[in-house]
C-alpha cells in the first residue's frame, strides 16, 4: 500500500518538477500500563502511522509531513514541499544516493502477555512496600513497549524496510519518616520478555530509606564517582558536542580540535549500531545509509564527529550513518545510534576504594535546563552518598555539581566494568559504565 | 450540506458508536478527541534559512473511565472498525453495562474570547523576514556574536470533544512563537543568550513585538555572560528578575498543585487548603483566559470552558488545578485545567497561563536592601519532584550584588530548594509584574504556558556555582 503511494508520489513529483522525492515512514503500535496501589491506574494500547516527504527541487529540499497517508494529499504536499524549497538557501542538503543494503534485525524475546505485564507490576508493587517500614507508596509502577517499522523509499530507487521493538520498567518508590520524604527511581530496559534484576527491589528501596537522611556537604572541591545510569545521562544530555551539524555551526566546545587530546587517555567513546547490550539496532539510518561502528573519541583523542550525507559533504568528511530525525514531524539532524564510553575492568567499588574520600553520586536532574551543549558547561542538583575510607557512609542531598564536560573527560580517573544503557529518546540510545572524576566543584552548605 | 472539517475524516455515527460501546463494556464515562493540526516551522541559522517544514497532526484519542481508573487509546486511522478494534483492547476487564450513549446533534463552537484572525496567518515572505530582521540585528550586536539561530513555529489546531455526559464541542486554537538564540564567544570560551516571545494568536501579533529588542537582548546576555565569571557557591539570598523569573513558582508549587500528583496524595501539597504554604506576599493565580496569551485557549482539553484560579492568597492555599478524572477522586470540580499535548496523550491537570501578583516595592530598593546575593535577571528551565518538592531552575543571566550593589556579572549556576521553603522565604516583592512563554512537559506531554512574576527576593537558596 505504502509501495503503491509512493509510486503515485513519485510520478506527480516529476511531473511538478522535482528532482529527486522520498518518503520516511514510521508506523508502530504501543502498549504501557501503570499500577498504583493494587489498580490499574493507566492502560493505554495505540497504533500510529505517518509519513514525512522530502523533495529536491531547484537544488534545494522541502518538507511535508502527515498523519494521514492518503492520495489526495498528494498535491498539498508537492506545493508545500516546492514552497519551502524554493525559500530555504542552499546548505548542501540532497537526497543522497546510497547502495540497497541487507537489513540485519536482532532477535528479541516474544513481547509478554499483557495479563502477566499486570500481574508482574502488581507483585512489584507488594515486594517494594513489604521491603521496608518507610516506604509508603511506590509512585512509578511502569511497563511500556513499543513496535514500530521504519520505511524509506526514494525515487534513486532506494527501498528499505526495519523493525524495531522496545519495551521497558520503570519502578519508583517513595520513603517517607516524620517531614522528609525521598523518591528512588530504576528503570530497566529489555529487548522483549519481563526481566526484572533480582536485587533491583532491594537497592531501591534501600537508597530511598537512606536519602532520608541526607544532608548537604560544605561546598568545595571533590572528587566524584558517577554510577553509570548518572553518566550515561550526562553523556546523553552532551551527546550533541559530536553533531557534524553542532561543528559546522560554531556551537560544540569541540570545535578545532579533531585529532587533539580531549580526554584522558582511559576515555574511548565508541558509537556502534549493533553492540549487544545496546536496547535498539539500526543497520541503515534515517537516509537509508548504512551505519556503522566508529570510535567517535579514541583513548582520549577527538577522532571522529557524527554526520548525516549533508554535514559529512560539507566538511568534507566521510559519512557516517547517523542521520536521523526525532519523529516524523522533524527534519533531518544527527544522532548517535548507540553512543558508550567504553568500559573498563574495575568494579564500582573499586572506584569508590581508589578514590577514598569524595562522593558517589546516584541521582542527576535538571538535565534539559542545567547544562549548555555549546558551551560544555553544566550545573546539575545530584543527590548521592559520602565515600569515607573507600565506602559509601551516609547520604547527601540539596547539592550541585558544576563543572564542564570537557575539563571532566580530562579529570577521569577510573572506568568500571558496569556498562549501562538509557532508555532511546527516539533518536538513538546512549551509555556508559560507572566512572570516577577528580576534582569536581560542589555547592551546598 | 458542506461538511465540516472532522466529517471529512469520521462522522457522527462513528463517535456515537465509540462511545456507545464505551458503555457497553462497563465504562461509567467515555470521550473521543479529534484532533487537525497544520504546523509551519522556519529555521534560520547564521542568516540563511535552512530549514522549512509543514506538516499536519491528524489523529483520535478514546478515553474511558471505570470509577477512578481510566484506559486510553489512540490511532491516526479513523475508520470505526480501528477504532471499536482499539478500544476493545484497551478495555482489559470488561464489566457490565452501566448507562446509554447519547445522541450526538451539531457540536457547539466555542466562542472565541481572543482576537484571532483565522485570515491573517502570514505569508511565507513575511515569516521569513521576520526571522532574517531578528538575525540581522542579533548577529550585528557585537564582533564577538559567533551564530544565531531564530526559529519560527505557528500552529493552526481544530479539535472535536465529545463525550457521554452529551458534552459535544469544537474550538480552534491557533499559536505562534518566535525564538532566538545567540552564541557569542570571547577568549576561547562560547555562552549562550535566549529570548522568545509567543502568543495565541495570528501573525499580526508581531506587530506588537519589538523584534529588534528581543534580537539585540539575546545577543546582548550572550555576550554579558561570555565575559563572566563563574557564579559563587552555597546558600544566599537570591533577587529573581521579572517575566521568565515565574519559573520559580512554576517549579516550586504549581506543578505540585495540579490534581495530577494531589489527587494521589502523593503532593506536597496534598491535603493543605487553607493552610499557610508561602510568604504572605505571595498571591498565585493560574488564568487560561488572559486575552491571547501563550496559555491560553477557549476551552480546556476536555471541552471545559477556561477560567482563572487563585491558587495561593497572601500565602496561603485556596485552590488545587482540576482535572475531571481527579477531580472524582478528590471530590472537587475541575477548573478548566485539563490540557494535553495532542490526541496521543490522556489529558491531565496542567497549568495554562500562572502568575504572582505583583507587590509594591521597587526593584531598586530591593536590590539597595541586599547586602550579599545573587540577582538571577533572566532563568532558564527548570524542574521538580512533587513527592518531595525538591526543585530547580537555571539562571541564564545573572549578576553579584555586593553591598547592595549590582557588581559583577556570574553565570552558569543551577538553584535548588524544596519547594515550601522557598516560597516562604520571599520576603520582598516588586511592583513590575511581567509574562514569559514556555514550554512545560508532564505525563500529558509539552504544552505552551506562560510563567510570571514581578521581581522579588528569596531570602535564601542554594546556589550552584562553582568552589574556587
Amino acid at each position: 500500500m505504502l509501495k503503491g503511494f509512493f509510486e503515485q508520489l513519485k510520478a506527480a513529483a516529476m511531473e511538478a518538477g522535482f528532482e529527486s522525492v522520498e518518503i520516511f515512514y514510521q508506523g508502530g503500535r504501543a502498549f504501557s500500563t501503570k499500577i498504583f496501589r493494587t489498580e490499574i491506574e493507566r492502560y493505554q494500547v495505540s497504533e500510529d502511522a505517518g509519513i514525512s516527504i522530502r523533495g529536491v527541487y531547484d537544488g534545494k529540499v522541502g518538507y511535508f509531513y502527515s498523519e494521514r497517508i492518503a492520495p489526495e494529499l498528494i498535491g498539498t504536499a508537492l506545493e508545500a514541499m516546492k514552497n519551502n524549497a524554493l525559500l530555504v538557501e542552499s546548505n548542501g542538503e540532497t537526497i543522497a544516493r546510497t547502495r540497497q543494503i541487507p537489513v540485519a534485525e536482532k532477535a528479541h524475546l516474544p513481547l509478554p502477555d499483557h495479563e502477566e505485564v499486570v500481574e508482574t507490576l502488581r507483585g512489584m508493587e507488594r515486594q517494594l512496600l513489604a521491603m521496608r517500614d518507610e516506604i509508603v507508596d511506590v509512585p512509578h509502577n511502569l511497563y511500556a513497549e513499543h513496535e514500530a517499522e521504519t520505511v524509506i523509499m526514494n525515487s534513486h530507487g532506494l527501498a528499505l524496510s526495519q523493525k524495531t521493538c522496545l519495551n521497558y520498567l520503570v519502578f519508583g518508590v517513595l520513603a517517607k519518616r516524620d517531614v522528609r520524604s525521598k523518591t528512588a527511581v530504576r528503570v530497566a530496559t529489555a529487548r522483549g520478555g519481563l526481566e526484572i534484576p533480582d536485587a533491583l527491589a532491594g537497592e531501591l528501596t534501600k537508597e530511598a530509606v537512606e536519602l532520608l537522611d541526607a544532608q548537604p556537604v560544605v561546598s568545595g572541591v571533590y572528587d566524584v564517582v558517577l554510577r553509570h545510569d548518572v553518566a550515561a545521562d550526562l553523556l546523553d544530555a552532551f551527546a550533541g558536542i559530536f553533531s557534524g551539524e553542532a561543528l559546522e555551526k560554531g556551537l560544540t566546545p569541540l570545535k578545532g580540535r579533531m585529532g587533539e587530546r580531549i580526554g584522558a587517555e582511559r576515555l574511548t567513546i565508541i558509537d556502534d549500531p549493533m553492540v549487544d547490550s545496546a536496547p535498539i539496532h539500526r543497520t541503515f539510518d534515517d537516509e537509508g545509509i548504512e551505519t556503522t561502528a566508529k570510535r567517535v573519541v579514541n583513548q582520549g583523542r577527538l577522532q571522529q564527529f557524527l554526520h548525516n550525507t549533508r554535514t559529512a559533504s560539507v566538511l568534507g568528511m566521510a559519512r557516517t550513518g547517523n542521520g536521523y530525525r526525532s519523529s516524523i514531524k522533524s527534519v533531518l539532524g544527527i544522532s548517535p545510534t548507540n553512543l558508550f564510553i567504553e568500559p573498563g575492568t574495575l568494579s564500582l567499588e573499586d572506584l569508590m576504594t581508589d578514590v577514598g574520600e569524595g562522593l558517589l553520586i546516584i541521582d542527576v536532574q535538571a538535565l534539559h535546563s542545567g547544562l549548555n551543549p555549546v558551551s560544555g558547561d553544566f550545573s546539575l542538583p545530584v543527590q548521592g552518598y559520602r565515600i569515607k575510607g573507600g565506602r559509601p557512609s551516609g547520604t547527601v542531598d540539596q547539592i550541585t555539581m558544576s563543572g564542564n564536560v570537557i575539563d571532566l573527560f580530562g579529570s577521569l580517573i577510573g572506568v568500571a566494568d558496569d556498562l549501562h544503557f538509557n532508555v532511546p529518546n527516539g533518536m538513538g540510545s546512549v551509555g556508559s559504565p560507572s566512572l570516577s572524576v577528580k576534582g569536581l566543584s560542589i555547592s551546598g552548605k | 450540506m458542506r461538511k465540516v472539517w472532522w466529517e471529512k475524516m469520521l462522522d457522527r455515527v462513528t463517535i456515537e458508536a465509540v462511545l456507545a460501546e464505551a458503555l457497553d463494556l462497563g465504562g461509567d464515562f467515555a470521550e473521543v478527541f479529534v484532533e487537525d493540526r497544520f504546523n509551519t516551522h522556519f529555521q534560520m541559522i547564521g542568516g540563511r534559512l535552512e530549514k522549512g517544514l509543514r506538516g499536519n497532526d491528524f489523529g483520535i484519542g478514546i478515553r474511558v473511565y471505570f470509577g477512578q481508573t481510566s484506559v486510553y487509546t489512540y490511532s491516526n486511522d479513523p475508520s470505526r472498525d480501528t477504532l471499536i478494534r482499539l478500544l476493545r483492547d484497551a478495555v482489559y476487564q470488561k464489566a457490565a453495562s452501566k448507562a446509554t450513549a447519547p445522541r450526538l446533534e451539531a457540536p457547539t463552537l466555542f466562542s472565541n474570547h481572543h482576537r484571532i484572525d483565522g485570515k491573517r496567518q502570514g505569508s511565507d515572505r513575511e515569516k521569513v523576514d521576520l526571522l532574517r530582521r531578528a538575525a540581522e540585528v542579533a548577529g550585528a550586536y557585537s564582533p564577538e556574536v559567533r551564530q544565531t539561530q531564530i526559529n519560527y513555529i505557528d500552529q493552526s489546531q481544530r479539535v472535536l470533544i465529545a463525550n457521554t455526559d452529551g458534552g459535544f464541542v469544537e474550538d480552534n486554537r491557533m499559536r505562534t512563537r518566535l525564538s532566538i538564540s545567540v552564541t557569542a564567544e570571547h577568549e576561547g570560551g562560547l555562552q549562550t543568550g535566549m529570548t522568545n516571545r509567543g502568543a495565541h494568536q495570528d501573525f499580526s501579533f508581531y506587530k506588537t513585538v519589538d523584534v529588534d529588542h528581543l534580537a539585540s537582548e539575546a545577543s546582548r546576555i550572550a555576550v554579558t555572560m561570555a565575559h563572566a565569571g563563574y557564579a559563587p557557591s552555597g546558600k544566599m539570598p537570591v533577587i529573581i528578575g521579572n517575566g521568565f523569573g515565574g519559573v520559580l513558582f512554576h517549579e516550586a508549587s504549581g506543578h505540585g498543585l495540579e490534581a495530577t500528583s494531589v489527587a494521589k496524595g502523593i503532593s506536597v501539597y496534598a491535603g493543605r487548603l487553607g493552610e499557610r504554604v508561602a510568604s504572605p506576599l505571595v498571591t498565585a493565580i493560574d488564568d487560561g483566559m488572559i486575552p491571547n496569551a501563550w496559555g491560553s485557549q477557549n476551552c480546556d482539553d476536555e471541552g471545559k470552558p477556561s477560567q482563572r484560579n487563585v491558587l495561593i492568597e497572601k500565602g496561603i492555599l485556596k485552590g488545587y488545578l482540576v482535572d475531571r478524572l481527579n477531580g472524582r477522586i478528590m471530590g472537587m470540580e475541575p477548573t478548566g485545567s485539563a490540557r494535553r499535548q495532542s490526541y496521543r496523550y490522556a489529558p491531565t491537570s496542567r497549568m495554562t497561563n500562572t502568575y504572582l501578583a505583583a507587590g509594591e516595592d521597587r526593584v531598586e530598593e530591593i536590590i539597595a536592601d541586599t547586602d550579599r546575593g545573587l540577582f538571577a535577571k533572566y532563568l532558564g528551565g527548570g524542574s521538580v519532584n512533587t513527592a518531595t518538592g525538591e526543585f530547580n531552575f537555571a539562571v541564564m543571566e545573572g549578576y553579584l550584588i555586593e553591598k547592595g550593589r549590582i557588581t559583577r556579572p556570574v553565570r552558569g549556576a543551577t538553584l535548588i530548594g524544596r519547594g515550601s521553603e522557598v516560597l516562604m522565604r520571599v520576603d520582598r516583592v516588586a511592583n513590575d509584574l511581567d509574562h514569559a512563554q514556555g514550554m512545560c512537559g508532564s505525563i500529558s506531554g509539552s504544552i505552551p504556558v506562560n510563567v510570571g512574576q514581578p521581581t522579588l527576593r528569596v531570602s535564601e537558596i542554594t546556589v550552584g556555582g562553582r568552589s574556587e
